[in-house]
């Protein structure tokens, strides 16, 4: 049984299908040829089902408010108020990419969006300014995964519908990994360029700098809006999106004046046409971790392979590795929509705090996602720069240790992810 | 034919638009009179529900014509000319007659909820009227996935849909790439 599920979704996803068709497909055919007397109608109604959490509506909400910033000029200015004040110091460019990152993570939730938004414009200024092909591809896709993990996070979203955690909470739990990221690759980047004799650049007066600061207080005010509404209660994470929006649409469309109404419909679109394929992998997901834990999957696959009576340390550890190996090959959404379901009960079952474990999954989604061969980020770099896959993945390996590194001190200490929360 | 598909996406492209937006002018509404007249509205939540399930669904087919759904692609790209073109053929086929038997089961669920005919709490809307969008997304989806197989057979070149063939896998970055290209025209303010 096990084999029948895995073995379609394995192949099925290596041929390049739509994923959306393996994972209906797979739980399917599993409930056809072991529970012939399960009406096939139940999959459709788990379906739907799939899409109907309230919480879900913050994705598309976030997305929208990521996308009208992204036609508008939020990313410029939040990139030069960072600059003008690291920029004077070694590996002030590169800090300056790996902190914006961080704060536009902190507005649209993809690091995808992060690759474009930040390192498309970073990216010629690096080069200009003396940095190496292979160091600036491999900084601007390592720093755009901080944005899975400070809030809003679509990957943390995904992770909360699948276990009813709660998303406020999650996102809470996510600022000080992300933070504790940013800065390794900030002391890392530093000693980099001072090895390398990157030249610095001109220091610039606290009057040049309160002018950026000015011209950036608007667009900061979107993560505050969104931490502070959610970390007080006042906003849920639907609610907060929605403001977000709001906020969006105040900053470009009447402040900035950056886009205009006429085109909100064709921003819509594109939010939508990205909002429809992850749902509909929400939605096969939901058939999927139905069907297993119908079929008792969970129990049958965890028993195999950490016997009866595992400790909770080992759970952690084999859940990263499963995540891990998993967003190597494909999306992490799809990673957390189908793994999460088969390792939760047992990590619940040994004591795991759920947060906790959503902090550790997430950090996963984001290393694989950069991990060589199949991560994805290395092909949008791929796609988005032109530069052939050898260029691309040739300094990640100092990132990945890294991310091993801090991956490690959440394990170990729970409190890193846990303390924010009551 | 033609013309048919330019409605067709036409209609596509006005209700995934519009849904979005309407989706966010019911939240922020929601939210509005919930902080400023301490009464949230009662139909927001199944409002947005609604609107995600015809984003979701009808998302498919339209999706599909743009490339925009989510796969596996590293050992395609790999691969020889002639060996995208059989997998093209595999996949767009399979595809096809999958979506083809999730319209079915949908189309039958569809039924089934009709014959309960329950309404949605506050608005009382139909809710068959709105499972109506699960067959009909499928439905888009798999006759999307079919034509492409049938222009991957009638024409030489490899089509990963029926608007691209392989050598125009990079448009899909091309909006955002346009994107981040206007914000250095337009900066000032």
């Amino acid at each position: 049984m096990v084999l029948l599920l895995m073995s379609i979704l394995v192949v099925m996803l290596l041929l390049n299908f739509p994923m959306m068709i393996p994972m209906t497909m797979a739980p399917l055919a599993v409930m056809m040829k072991y529970f012939p007397n399960v009406n096939p109608l139940m999959a459709t109604q788990q379906i739907v089902a799939g899409v109907q959490p309230y919480v879900l509506l913050a994705v598309p909400m976030f997305i929208l408010a990521a996308d009208i910033m992204c036609a508008g000029q939020t990313s410029r200015r939040l990139l030069d108020f960072v600059e003008t004040f690291v920029g004077h110091i070694h590996g002030g460019l590169a800090i300056t990419t790996a902190a914006t990152c961080t704060l536009f993570g902190a507005i649209s939730g993809s690091t995808q969006a992060t690759v474009v938004a930040i390192g498309k414009p970073m990216r010629n200024r690096l080069m200009e300014s003396g940095y190496e092909d292979e160091d600036t591809i491999a900084l601007i896709i390592c720093s755009a995964i901080i944005a899975l993990l400070i809030p809003p996070s679509i990957s943390m979203i995904m992770y909360c519908v699948v276990t009813g955690a709660s998303v406020g909470d999650l996102f809470v739990a996510g600022v000080i990994p992300g933070l504790t990221i940013l800065l390794f690759f900030a002391v890392y980047n530093y000693f980099d360029a001072k090895r390398k004799h990157i030249p610095l650049s001109r220091n610039l007066t606290m009057a040049e700098r309160m002018e950026s600061l000015k011209r950036a207080i608007a667009p900061l005010g979107f993560p505050v809006i969104i931490f502070v509404g959610i970390y007080t209660g006042f906003f849920s994470p639907t609610e907060a999106a929605a403001m977000g929006v709001l906020y969006a649409l105040i900053l470009e469309l009447f402040l900035f004046k950056s886009i205009k109404v006429k085109d909100l419909s064709r921003i819509a679109l594109s939010t939508a046409v990205v909002t429809s394929a992850v749902f509909i992998l929400v939605a096969a997901g939901s058939l999927f971790s139905w069907a297993i834990s119908y079929a008792k999957i969970p129990q049958m696959m965890t028993a195999a392979l950490l016997g009866p009576n595992p400790s909770a340390l080992s759970i952690l550890l084999t859940v990263t590795a499963f995540f891990f190996i998993g967003c190597m090959f494909v999306d992490s959404i799809v990673v957390i929509v189908i793994l999460t379901p088969i390792f939760y009960p047992l990590a619940m079952k040994a004591g795991i705090h759920p947060i906790h474990l959503g902090v550790i999954v997430t950090l996963q989604a984001a290393i694989g996602s950069i991990t060589p061969p199949f991560g994805c980020n290395i092909f949008t770099a791929i796609a988005i720069f032109s530069r052939p896959f050898m260029k691309v993945i040739k300094r990640l390996p100092a990132y990945i240790i890294m991310l091993i590194i801090v991956s490690a001190l959440i394990i170990l200490f729970p409190q890193l992810s846990l303390m924010l929360i009551s | 034919m033609k013309s048919l598909d330019k409605i067709v996406e036409k209609v596509e492209e006005a209700i995934l638009g519009y849904s979005v937006l309407l989706m966010a002018f019911v939240l922020i509404g929601s939210v509005l009179s919930r902080t400023l007249l301490n009464s949230s509205w009662t139909f927001a939540e199944e409002v947005g529900q609604t609107l995600t399930i015809i984003v979701t669904f009808v998302g498919i087919g339209y999706a599909a014509k743009k490339v925009k759904h989510i796969t596996m692609s590293a050992i395609f790209d790999l691969m020889s000319e002639k060996g995208k073109k059989i997998f093209q053929l595999i996949i767009t086929s399979v595809t096809s007659l999958c979506l083809f038997y999730l319209t079915y089961l949908g189309l039958q669920y569809t039924l089934k909820v009709h014959e309960l005919s329950r309404v949605t709490p506050a608005l009382r809307i139909p809710m068959y009227l709105i499972m109506a969008f699960v067959p009909l997304g499928f439905f888009l989806g798999a006759v999307e996935y079919a034509r492409t197989f049938i222009k991957n057979i009638c024409e030489k070149d490899v089509y990963i849909s029926t608007q691209r063939t392989i050598d125009q896998i990079g448009e899909a970055y091309e909006y955002s790439q346009q994107n981040s290209d206007e914000v250095s025209v337009k900066e000032g303010m």
